[in-house]
């Protein structure tokens, strides 16, 4: 059975480009950095610092089986492949739930920033940092705002 | 107490403020004292210490000092075995932590040195050579994180070779693994081990993943252990 040619056309052409090991390496120092950055500024442990982005991922909805992955993830013991990164984006169509939870704790790691808006556009989600569903972390004194 | 030498009996009699009745006449503190055995678990004890075997200098022959060199070499290995168990058992980062912070309770360590530890075992705080002095003047003998490690798996050969040397170093009996800690089980077929596989080496699979958990640059841990013998 063949496709008709103007549903074919249609599929294809809405078929965005493929992730590459450059966008993966991207991605992973981006959220990384952003991770022990937002830690470091609030003095949390490791530990402490994973208790808050899950609790936050929980919030916006992930997957408790994603939960595992994300945090080899961000403590750099898995690495992050094109096709699971397709994966995440296909599972997560509108927003990046780590970026999400990450920004919306603290929005001025320059580098996390720039991996969101790289994301946000990639998605093709409106273009805003932060989601109201979180609180931002409490500063703990006018020196490191 | 330094059992091997022990206090005289008649050390009391130098005095730190009491009378010299009190030497005959027992009985002339005994209502101050009175008062004190009403005050509960709070109250405030009178404790004989010898400080002598605390406050005198470490034994010559063990050498705190570290160079640059033995310091990578050392969190190399440490890092490799602790992502290594970890990846072998199926632990998450957390749930390896806690194992590991678990079996630092155990062996007596400061809660104060936990925090540290956190930072450096995820490669979130480095070493220098004159923390690693003061660690090594606070455990002489052993180093708590490796006989954690070791005592829990001592199927790393990159961590057995970093817990031998500093065992070799601090002058300590040679024995890696610590019965204090029981071992993991042994990982079943499903889940191979990353350590294990026939004809690799086991510091070859550690070697790929640790490095990943480190800030600090890839250390050719060969080349150091050459030039640290």
């Amino acid at each position: 059975m063949s496709m008709s040619p103007h549903y074919r056309k249609k599929s294809a052409e809405s078929k965005p480009a493929l992730l590459n090991e450059k966008d993966c390496a991207f991605f992973v120092k981006g959220s990384t950095a952003g991770f022990r950055y937002i830690a470091h500024k609030y003095e949390l442990t490791p530990v402490q610092m994973w208790l808050t982005v899950e609790a936050g991922l929980k919030k916006v909805g992930m997957h408790h089986d994603d939960l595992h992955d994300v945090q080899l993830l961000v403590f750099g013991w898995k690495p992050l492949t094109a096709e699971m990164l397709e994966r995440y984006r296909w599972r997560y169509p509108d927003r990046c739930p780590l970026l999400d939870v990450l920004c919306t704790l603290d929005d001025t790691c320059e580098e996390l920033n720039r991996v969101q808006d790289w994301m946000l556009k990639l998605k093709g989600a409106k273009n805003r940092r932060r989601l109201d569903l979180l609180p931002a972390l409490a500063t703990t004194s006018s020196v490191n705002n | 107490m330094n059992p091997s030498k022990p206090l005289p009996n008649n050390d009391l009699k130098n005095g730190y403020g009491y009378l010299d009745a009190r030497l005959s006449n027992l009985d002339s503190l005994r209502d101050v004292w009175a008062s004190k055995t009403e005050q509960g678990w709070g109250r405030l004890i009178e404790a004989k210490v010898d400080m002598r075997g605390v406050t005198s200098a470490p034994a010559s022959k063990t050498n705190t000092h570290m160079t640059r060199e033995e310091v990578e070499y050392f969190t190399k290995g440490a890092r490799a075995g602790f992502v290594g168990i970890a990846l072998r058992h199926g632990f998450t980062p957390l749930e390896m932590w806690d194992v590991v912070e678990d079996g630092m309770k155990r062996l007596g360590l400061h809660q104060d040195d936990l925090e540290d530890l956190q930072h450096f075992c995820f490669g979130w705080a480095e070493l220098t050579p004159e923390s690693m002095c003061r660690w090594s003047l606070r455990y002489p003998k052993r180093c708590p994180l490796l006989d954690v490690l070791c005592s829990l798996d001592h199927t790393c050969a990159e961590l057995n070779a970093v817990q031998d040397w500093l065992l070799d170093k601090k002058g300590s009996y040679g024995r890696t693994c610590n019965d204090v800690l029981p071992a993991l089980p042994t990982p079943d077929g499903k889940r191979p081990c990353p350590c294990c596989e026939p004809g690799k080496p086991a510091s070859d699979c550690i070697q790929e993943a640790a490095p990943k958990t480190s800030s600090q640059p890839n250390v050719n841990v060969t080349s150091l252990q050459e030039k640290i013998r």
